[in-house]
């Protein structure tokens, strides 16, 4: 155990310095509020409105479509590197393993006709 | 692929089918009203429950629950065969309570939901691999949090979806966390290799135990085990009726298959003490603060909430007594099968009395039911009386059974659980008994009587339940 004391004293410093940090300021900093100081920090740029504004739910719908083809792709890749690949599918089951592909494929084709009849492609409904 | 999971892909199928129907219906194009009890909307609702029938008879023509194999990811045995009898039950009683109070604008979207959730129920009974049995847990939890979210004008069920899905997330992370230390103690996701490797010498005592805490964590949230209770009650009050029998009835068939499957194979030389210990605790606890809390409250659906707590602590020292004697764990699923039938009786006749699924409702405002619907109070009262467990309902085998098996494995913790047991299903009396006088109180005041939705199916449920109860009390299940 002696060979980790360096990594004890490590600790107690780094512990001790983020709690010396963190209590300080509150015992020593001056506090002399102004109008400006009292400004939410927004990135340095005055603060124009309510943060909290509703964003169009169709952004929400996109990204979710994003993720279904993204994912897809996830599983499309080990299956192409390994289908011909030294150590890949096995010969005899390259046809069963295509199925399986297939079945997937559709799966997925059949939520993203699913979302193309809920109209989520229409940004502006009719 | 094996036969035991066959009904599941055929659900799966069936499910997939309802939502490709759904894109091409007209139902779902007029937005005036929400719910409606037309039957077009009704369509997909006997659509799912013919499935269900036609899927589980010709299942159960040719299952066995004597045959035993298995392919790696999946098993066939007593469990699956029991678990997809309990699944296709839970759907079937759940169809009838829920019909003609589906958001008619997602009606196909509800019942497609509702048979990929069963199907995970079989993915679940079915799995002999700790890939499938997360696969199963999540396809039994994305359903159901759809289902709750469907409501959405709704702000307290809206609430409760939520509330459930951070927390079943939550669940899922712990669940995986466990399972991935097991998989760093076996190298294998493989049920049976997971463990022979747990129990070598070089796994070491520590890390099997927090591995099995997690994965029992993950499990206790979804059978409602104290302390992993509280959404229950929120989530119950939050939400509809027939969606409250839901929640009463499937994430506990889900959260103990699981669990019977992770420990099933494990007997108990294998099963770390602290493990069997935290698993007693878990249902000593569970029984007491089940059956106390329900005593005090006043909103009938919070009540039901405590009522499902309590039997899950039941359930649990069930599975714990099985484990013991490592017998096949015919008790639970007895008694979970009695459970199903009685929450689902009891919530089809709660839903006949307002008529509008979303109202809440109090002690008092089962008030002067039996002057007016005699018959279904009637049914009601005999499933109160099966989940206190009195002679001539199938509740009083159940409890029997259970108690008959945790006696005979008769260790000191057993015995004294046997006690509790005892205690708190007499304190259970309390509280149904309390339901039945309200049931029979005769008041001037009421709520409502004008149904907004058809509850023709939820009565029939109901009467159904109850007659089931009485038969199988003079026709008992040995299993």
């Amino acid at each position: 155990m002696a060979e980790y004391f360096p990594i004890l004293i490590y600790l107690v410093a780094v512990i001790g310095f983020a709690a010396v940090s963190l209590i300080m300021p509150h015992l020593v900093a001056p506090r002399k509020s102004t109008p400006v100081k009292d400004m939410p920090y927004e990135s340095g740029m005055d603060v124009h409105e309510d943060a909290r504004q509703p964003l169009d739910v169709k952004f929400y719908l996109m990204a979710i479509l994003f993720l279904v083809f993204d994912v897809e792709l996830l599983f499309l890749y080990p299956w192409a590197v390994s289908l011909k690949g030294e150590g890949g599918v096995p010969v005899d089951h390259r046809g069963p393993v295509f199925v399986v592909m297939m079945v997937f494929i559709s799966t997925l084709g059949l939520a993203y006709v699913y979302a193309w009849k809920k109209g989520v492609f229409e940004w502006r409904p009719k | 692929m094996i036969a035991s999971i066959m009904p599941g892909v055929a659900l799966m199928a069936a499910g997939l089918f309802l939502l490709i129907l759904g894109m091409f219906s007209k139902v779902g194009a007029s937005q005036s009203s929400e719910t409606s009890s037309t039957p077009s909307s009704d369509l997909f609702g006997w659509i799912s429950f013919l499935a269900i029938a036609i899927i589980w008879g010709v299942w159960a023509s040719s299952a066995s629950s004597t045959t035993v194999a298995a392919d790696g990811l999946f098993r066939q045995d007593f469990v699956s065969y029991w678990g997809t009898h309990l699944s296709m039950l839970a759907g079937a009683l759940f169809v009838l309570i829920v019909h003609g109070t589906t958001p008619r604008r997602f009606a196909s979207e509800f019942h497609g939901c509702l048979l990929l959730l069963l199907s995970g129920l079989i993915v679940l009974a079915a799995a002999n691999d700790l890939t499938t049995v997360f696969l199963g847990l999540e396809l039994v939890s994305i359903p159901t949090t759809i289902l709750l979210a469907m409501s959405r004008d709704d702000k307290a069920g809206l609430e409760a979806a939520l509330k459930y899905f951070s927390l079943s997330a939550l669940a899922s992370s712990l669940f995986l966390m466990g399972a991935s230390y097991l998989y760093g103690i076996a190298g294998t996701t493989s049920l049976d290799a997971i463990v022979a490797a747990a129990t070598s010498e070089a796994a070491g005592p520590i890390l099997p135990q927090v591995a099995m805490v997690l994965i029992l964590a993950s499990l206790a949230f979804r059978i409602t085990a104290v302390p992993f209770h509280y959404y229950a009650p929120d989530v119950f009050t939050g939400t509809s009726l027939p969606m409250a029998s839901l929640m009463a009835m499937i994430p506990k068939i889900a959260g103990f298959l699981a669990m019977i499957r992770l420990l099933g194979g494990s007997t108990l030389e294998v099963m770390p003490t602290s493990v069997y210990v935290s698993l007693a605790t878990l249902a000593l606890v569970t029984m007491i603060v089940g059956n106390v809390l329900a005593l005090v409250q006043v909103d009938v659906k919070r009540l039901l909430a405590y009522s499902s707590v309590a039997h899950t602590g039941y359930l649990l020292l069930g599975v714990l007594a099985c484990l013991t004697l490592s017998t096949s764990p015919g008790v639970v699923m007895i008694y979970l099968a009695a459970y199903l039938v009685m929450t689902a009786g009891i919530f089809g006749g709660l839903n006949t009395i307002t008529g509008d699924p979303k109202v809440a409702l109090s002690l008092n405002d089962l008030q002067g039911m039996s002057s007016r619907r005699p018959w279904i109070t009637f049914a009601m009262t005999i499933c109160l009386l099966s989940l206190i467990g009195v002679p001539l309902t199938a509740g009083f085998w159940a409890k029997f059974q259970i108690l008959l098996t945790v006696v005979t494995a008769s260790n000191v913790l057993l015995s004294t659980s046997a006690v509790v047991m005892t205690i708190t299903a007499a304190i259970a009396a309390v509280y149904y008994l309390t339901m039945i006088s309200k049931l029979y109180t005769v008041s001037e005041s009421s709520v409502a009587t004008q149904s907004v939705v058809n509850v023709r199916l939820s009565a029939l449920a109901c009467v159904a339940c109850s007659a089931l109860l009485v038969v199988w009390f003079f026709l008992p299940l040995k299993v």
